[in-house]
């Protein structure tokens, strides 16, 4: 075996331009798949990591007729603890439920600012500011100012937004909202703090409160519109919701409704479908320059018929001649996919800290879709050494078919080919 | 020779006499209800009842009023301090929370006023509805026992007006309004109005208790109780400013 080894690597150097350009050609494959699983894995992670962090939590307690009023921001259905007590003892007892690390209560509502041209809408989101700060990147997205502070008359919001309203950091804001009772309110409030983000949604429409004062001020007091709760990772899930859902039915009387974070996504179902096309279109990547690899096969197989009918007549078995050959289209694979594999890492690994934007593409989008427009590359030597496997398996693969038409030769015949 | 002449006399009487009981015009049914209910200024105290669901609310407010404008302030606990004024087609707010005063615009002025089922746009209008509309009678109907005109308005070209069409149900003796109903262009049945009580002051009839119902919305109605109201009272000058306001 170690002689064919041998034998393989030596034929490697027949025709150097041949084997180079084979090797190119498989590590551009496997550079394309390095980067383009990396895209992939960037954009999924954070569409679940959004998604999660601002819209639903590792699971998300509402009211059940909530579900259908939640695109209007109805203040009709809101969470208010159980049988009448106070919202924090809801709270404590979810927290008591196992691995349950946070409850976050967040309270959404409809709400407008007038400028000179035109009349903006906005979502006004109520929250604990220590726990957004704990549970989402909101700390590493907030540009400029601080965060809102618990008792004060203060709002953050997204750079879009300010710039919308014609407002700046440190300047004031009048906000009009209906309250739970239907009365249309003012308030003036001092914006302290700046977003920056791809995610529209904070960018263009979300603007940060304390909860207390969005509960005063919509005559909200002790409730909120939503739960959230926060496990230690997504996978607990389907561990900890029958906990919880037991717990809603036992305390709250069937009113509130527990969604596990992919029961209020649209596009996590379709990023898993996507998960799965792509492995595929990664194999028909590789496959493709493949073909270089498998014509150069040919034609070395062409160039040898000689020289194969003479190490068969010398006693060497067909097993061996096709190990020779798949041996030489391996080491092939294995160069090429090591050096794209490396090329893929490097340049995911660049495009991974500096992202790209494409959210020209998306300007027109629909503000509710949580698809951030900034895209960073996931690096990870996992992907990277799949790509590299990948390559080096399917190049052996693709060998197969030109190699066994070698040891189709009769030693005699072959011999006398050339 | 004499028999025709006093056929015709006859006649002639006979036809003038029944075009006078008969032939009061669209314009000029709608111009004495206006006379009755179109204000010139007034100072008015009303309660407002908005039904939603379940959910009952009660807001109470006074109102000034001039041709043009008008000022309101809501007077119940949870409003209190909140006013609207109304200056021409603007239409600016001052909350007891805010610095500044907004004007309301845009999209805005079509919602709900204050939760209601009567939009701002609905407050808004203060041109007497023969500018807007081009009425025809088209029918007579009985409501509670009133007869009734019904009379069919068509908003005149180049009008901006909220409703396309309005179906108006005028007391033939009264001249009052008891129902109306207020359509889109496509035909659609936007809000619907019903007087449910109607009171001689000061020596015209006006609608006291009303109820509407905007018919785009679900189990909704509010009701408007006239809880009292002055007709041509002084208003100081500079009530309808911006100034006055904040």
């Amino acid at each position: 075996m170690g002689y064919i080894i041998k034998i393989a690597f030596k034929n490697l150097f027949r025709s150097k331009l041949r084997s180079f350009v084979s090797i190119i050609a498989i590590a551009f494959g496997v550079m394309i798949v390095v980067f383009a699983r990396g895209i992939v894995v960037g954009m999924v992670d954070s569409v679940f990591a959004d998604h999660i962090q601002y819209n639903s939590g590792h699971i998300k307690i509402i009211d059940q007729e909530y579900q259908l009023k939640e695109r209007l921001l109805s203040l009709n259905y809101p969470v208010d603890g159980f049988n009448g007590e106070d919202l924090d003892v809801m709270i404590e007892a979810l927290e008591g439920v196992n691995n349950v690390e946070l409850v976050i209560p967040r309270l959404k509502f409809a709400a407008l600012v007038s400028t000179e041209e035109e009349l903006v809408t906005m979502s006004g989101w109520g929250v604990n500011p220590d726990k957004e700060l704990i549970f989402t990147n909101i700390g590493d997205i907030l540009l400029e100012g601080r965060m809102v502070q618990p008792g004060r008359q203060e709002v953050v919001m997204g750079t879009a937004l300010l710039e919308k309203i014609n407002a700046k950091v440190g300047g004031k804001v009048t906000i009009l909202f209906n309250t739970a009772y239907g009365s249309l309110k003012g308030v003036t409030f001092e914006v302290v703090g700046r977003l920056d983000t791809g995610l529209k949604l904070l960018n263009e429409m979300v603007f940060y409160l304390p909860l207390d004062q969005a509960q005063r001020f919509l005559e909200m007091d002790e409730e909120v519109t939503e739960l959230l709760l926060v496990l230690p990772d997504r996978k607990m899930v389907s561990q900890v919701l029958p906990e919880v859902k037991e717990l809603l039915a036992l305390e709250g009387g069937g009113r509130y409704l527990a969604l596990g974070y992919r029961e209020t996504s649209d596009l996590i179902p379709l990023m898993d479908l996507s998960e799965v096309i792509f492995n595929f279109i990664y194999i028909f990547l590789v496959l493709l320059s493949c073909i270089v690899v498998i014509n150069t096969m040919i034609m070395i197989i062409r160039e040898r018929t000689r020289e194969i009918g003479m190490m068969a007549a010398l006693g060497l078995e067909k097993k061996e001649i096709l190990q020779l050959f798949l041996i030489e289209g391996g080491f092939m694979g294995l160069i090429g996919s090591l050096l794209g594999a490396l090329g893929g890492y490097l340049i995911t690994a660049y495009l991974g800290r500096e992202g790209f934007d494409y959210g020209q593409a998306l300007s027109g989008m629909d503000t509710g879709i949580l698809l951030n427009t900034m895209i960073y590359p996931a690096v990870s030597l996992e992907n990277t050494i799949f790509a590299f496997v990948l390559g080096t398996i399917i190049v052996v693969l693709a060998c197969v078919f030109p190699a066994r038409r070698a040891i189709k030769l009769e030693p005699t015949e072959a011999m006398r080919e050339a | 020779m004499k028999r025709f002449l006093a056929f015709l006399a006859i006649f002639i009487l006979l036809f003038t006499s029944s075009t006078f009981v008969h032939a009061l015009t669209a314009e000029e049914i709608i111009n004495k209800r206006d006379d009755n209910e179109y204000l010139e200024t007034a100072r008015a105290e009303m309660e407002m009842i908005i039904r939603s669901g379940r959910r009952e609310m009660s807001k109470t407010m006074i109102s000034l009023t001039d041709k043009q404008n008008s000022l309101t302030e809501f007077t119940n606990p949870r409003d209190r301090g909140t006013k609207f004024l109304k200056r021409g087609d603007e239409l600016w707010m001052f909350f007891p929370d805010a610095e500044d005063i907004v004007k309301i615009s845009g999209h805005m002025l079509n919602q709900g006023m204050m939760g209601s089922d009567f939009s701002y746009q609905d407050l808004m209008e203060s041109d007497k509805l023969i500018d807007l509309y081009e009425f025809e009678i088209i029918s007579e109907e009985e409501i509670d026992g009133r007869p009734c005109y019904v009379l069919e308005g068509l908003a005149r070209e180049g009008k901006e007006v909220s409703y396309y069409k309005r179906k108006i149900w005028i007391d033939k003796e009264r001249f009052v309004g008891l129902k109306e109903e207020l359509y889109a262009r496509s035909g659609r049945l936007l809000k619907e109005l019903n007087v449910l009580q109607v009171e001689e002051i000061e020596g015209r009839w006006y609608p006291l208790r009303s109820v509407m119902e905007d018919k785009l919305r679900k189990d909704t109605s509010t009701e408007v109780i006239l809880k009292a109201i002055e007709f041509n009272p002084l208003i100081p000058e500079g009530t309808f400013t911006l100034e006055n306001l904040r």
